[in-house]
């Protein structure tokens, strides 16, 4: 959520405040609570009313304390700049495949950004083995980080992450280690800087990112029916 | 493999189920680059004779990329198919099949993806038996049997695709328009976004090709990944800094609906007048206000000029549609003369769903709600239907029967020109085409350099090609490097041209690269002229030379039959063309490396 819906008198850490934000909609959507009319909300009003990200400027401070990034799917518009900027910050190159942040369309017309959800409970830390522990926790940040080196292509964390959270985990086109696992670019994450819509924002966790680890097809029935009253 | 290019074409033969790859002909693509001069060039190598015709198994449907599309620039993002088009013919001809090249663009996903599954180019030949789709995932291409799509809307073939095969694979389908030949259907993805002229998607259908869903994992290779990083930047600050970007992110192509009424450049009533009066109505405040839901974008595009919505109020509440754009909202509005917001955008909504060009089944309406109104048809040559003016339920019955060809809409299925000729009685004084393509939204009267857009155009009328040679040319090379025009007026000619040396290594001048243009453009002329094209084709409908306009702040607004016929003494001779045939010279085919095409043009009768 961008900061011109920030309600008045709430700071970042507020519940109030993070209604409105990406856990709390997809929690709500699905359980069909009354987070529908927030976005419906904000979605009349994309049309006009966008902040415009200029790229290069930066926008944040680097994230001081676990974080996790937030998503209004009403205001993405689906360019997939963001998927750009993560493979070239990552790899220097605009390998796609690669990419930690991936945009989906889905019918009706809904883009849904998707990426690692910061679990706090990591299930895929967990199900990397004993004797391998190539994943690991970043302290400040709260991202999930890779060993490369040490990944021996096992999956195990691909499976856990398929399983009942977001599945962003997948095989290297090589298929020798796991991609996708989304660093936040160590506390400044390129996909934010780059959104033009203002669909991405940097949020503080503040409780159980496993809540909102959904996979895209099943946000993308939320969003719409959120959206379109369908 | 040649930097800015796969190196290969995906080569699809339906009749025996086979797909092969081959070789990007290098060679061919310094000369042609990609998208439309690509297509046109390989069109001319394949159609080794004239009068093909373009619904056999030999008319070759090709979906196009460009050397820029898949990289890290924005824009270049629009799949070109091309084709023999179905839709378009000569006043005089010895071929009975004769039309025009094709070539119909849509943004979206598609043609990146084509890209990163490592190919320039699908190729599909032949003729299926029976229904299928392809499904292409990098090297492996299996088709596959299409009898659960067949007959299903596009949103209903683009939602089960979708549910196949998940979201990864970027697809692209006919609706039942396509499946029934109808001459205009068009080829449609993301569910609204069409390749929507020259009758591509009734070649796919005569295919029996119901869909193409393609993934690619691989990356475009560069000349210089460093300054392609430098170009990007470059790029996306020029386009914010540029004084139409906001209002372009705004409202798209829909702020164009009230300004060109004011201008006295709006189809209204099938393109009797230039300005409707109760625009106001259906224009894109109003869709800002009660309709738009959110903005699309194509790939890296910040424009996000599609606008989805859904319609709130009255008879077609719940409707989901994409626009209105200037094209869409003016053909099913103002040239309907239909006020009606919610109405117009059912309209719309239908006509992507059975896969129709929109601007073509629009104009069709208009076309049969002024014969009816002139006694030309009655109600029941017209299967019951009322085709009195602005009648929306009239105009979604009227699709439902040309979508099926049943009654009279096997007659409109054929265009405005066929169906006049038909209809007898004068009819062709409503009949709005040039070469058998019906006229887009734009009116001519007041805005004389239109007879030139929609006369020499290569496809027939078409709205997209430029008033000028010179703007022909610039607007052709954004056709040929897939890149979307919108963005392309925001960031110029210089840096694309800079992207195009920094992708491929090479180092075309301006010169060199109009030349391309150039070239393109007469290749697609001698394919034209050898099925029988020539001077007389290029005149846009007779009546904008006789009947003035009677309202708007265009009030008596012509076309003079003198001014036409000064309009294209100026641009044949300004061509290196023979004014008297429209015929491409000797010296001028030479001059452009086309030295094949001269004994084509040779033996052909000015």
């Amino acid at each position: 959520m961008s900061d011109d819906k920030k309600p008045e008198g709430l700071t970042e850490q507020d519940p109030r405040y993070m209604f409105f934000t990406r856990r709390e909609f997809v929690v709500g959507a699905v359980a069909g609570a009354a987070a529908g009319t927030v976005i419906t909300g904000v979605a009349m009003k994309s049309g006009s009313n966008v902040p415009v990200k200029s790229e290069g400027v930066v926008s944040e401070k680097k994230i001081k304390v676990p974080s996790y990034i937030a998503v209004d799917y009403a205001k993405c518009s689906g360019c997939r700049n963001c998927e750009v900027e993560c493979a070239l910050f990552h790899d220097k190159q605009p390998d796609l495949y690669k990419s930690r942040i991936k945009t989906y369309y889905f019918n009706p017309p809904v883009d849904i950004p998707s990426l690692c959800a910061k679990c706090s409970d990591s299930p895929c830390i967990k199900a990397c083995p004993e004797k391998v522990q190539a994943l690991s926790k970043d302290k400040t940040t709260g991202a999930v980080l890779i060993d490369e080196k040490k990944c021996i292509g096992c999956w195990a964390c691909s499976e856990a992450c398929a399983k009942d959270r977001a599945n962003v985990i997948r095989k290297s086109k090589d298929e020798k280690v796991a991609v996708g696992i989304c660093d936040l670019c160590g506390g400044d994450p390129s996909c934010v800087k780059a959104c033009r819509e203002g669909a991405l924002s940097i949020v503080p966790v503040y409780q159980d990112g496993k809540y909102f680890a959904a996979k895209p097809a099943d946000i993308a029935r939320a969003v719409a029916k959120n959206l379109y009253r369908v | 493999m040649a930097n800015g290019y796969m190196g290969k074409m995906l080569e699809i033969d339906l009749t025996t189920k086979k797909s092969s790859t081959s070789d990007t002909d290098m060679k061919i693509a310094e000369k042609f680059i990609g998208g439309r001069g690509l297509g046109a060039k390989m069109l001319w190598d394949r159609v080794k004779n004239p009068g093909l015709d373009p619904l056999s198994p030999e008319n070759p449907l090709m979906f196009l990329t460009g050397p820029l599309t898949g990289t890290i620039i924005p824009g270049p993002s629009r799949v070109t198919v091309c084709t023999k088009a179905a839709n378009t013919s000569p006043i005089a001809s010895p071929y009975p099949h004769a039309s025009t090249v094709a070539w119909s663009c849509m943004g979206g996903m598609l043609a990146p993806e084509i890209k990163f599954a490592g190919y320039d180019g699908i190729i599909i030949t032949g003729k299926s038996d029976k229904p299928v789709y392809i499904v292409i995932e990098d090297s492996k291409v299996e088709i596959r049997d299409a009898s659960q799509l067949w007959g299903k809307s596009t949103d209903q073939t683009d939602l089960l695709l979708r549910q196949e095969l998940g979201p990864s694979f970027r697809t692209a389908y006919i609706g039942p328009a396509g499946e029934n030949l109808v001459k205009y259907s068009a080829i449609i993805t993301e569910s609204s976004r069409a390749a929507g002229r020259s009758g591509v998607g009734c070649v796919m259908g005569s295919k029996k090709l119901k869909a193409i869903a393609v993934r690619g994992t691989n990356m475009v290779p560069v000349a210089s990944m460093e300054k392609m990083i430098q170009m990007r930047k470059e790029m996306f600050s020029t386009l914010e800094s540029w004084n139409a970007y906001d209002q372009w992110r705004r409202w798209g192509t829909a702020s164009m609906l009230l300004a060109s009424g004011d201008a006295g450049t709006q189809a209204t009533r099938n393109y009797r007048e230039g300005t409707y009066a109760e625009e106001y109505k259906i224009a894109a405040p109003v869709a800002e206000k009660e309709f738009w839901v959110k903005n699309r974008s194509c790939l890296q595009c910040p424009l996000k000029c599609m606008k989805v919505g859904q319609v709130t109020t009255g008879l077609y509440k719940g409707t989901i549609a994409e626009g209105p754009e200037y094209e869409t909202g003016t053909l099913h509005g103002s040239n309907v003369l239909n006020p009606d917001f919610g109405g117009m955008m059912k309209s719309i909504a239908l006509a992507d769903d059975f896969g129709f060009d929109s601007i073509s089944i629009a104009n069709v309406l208009g076309f049969v709600m002024e014969c009816y109104e002139n006694g030309i048809v009655t109600r029941s040559d017209l299967d019951g239907i009322d085709m009195k003016w602005g009648n929306i339920e009239g105009m979604l019955a009227m699709q439902q029967k040309i979508a099926k060809r049943e009654g009279i809409g096997d007659i409109l299925a054929e265009g405005v020109k066929p169906a006049a000729a038909k209809f007898g009685k004068g009819a062709d004084k409503y009949a709005f085409h040039v070469k058998g393509q019906e006229l887009a939204a734009w009116n001519v009267p007041a805005n004389h350099g239109f007879a030139i857009v929609y006369g020499t155009s290569n496809r027939g009328a078409c709205h997209q090609v430029g008033p000028t040679v010179e703007e022909q040319q610039r607007r052709t090379m954004c056709d040929t490097m897939v890149i979307c025009r919108f963005l392309y007026y925001g960031i110029g000619t210089a840096p694309f041209l800079k992207a195009l040396n920094t992708t491929t290594g090479w180092q075309l001048d301006d010169a060199a690269f109009f030349r391309v243009a150039d070239r393109i453009w007469n290749q697609e002329k001698v394919f034209n002229a050898r099925e029988g094209f020539r001077r007389q084709d290029d005149y846009v409908p007779k009546r904008f030379t006789t009947d003035a306009f009677t309202v708007g702040p265009k009030k008596g607004a012509i076309l003079p039959p003198e001014k036409q016929e000064q309009l294209l003494d100026e641009y044949y001779t300004t061509r290196g063309w023979d004014v008297k045939s429209s015929l491409p010279t000797e010296a001028k085919l030479k001059e452009l490396g086309l030295e094949d095409l001269v004994p084509a043009v040779q033996s052909l009768k000015a």
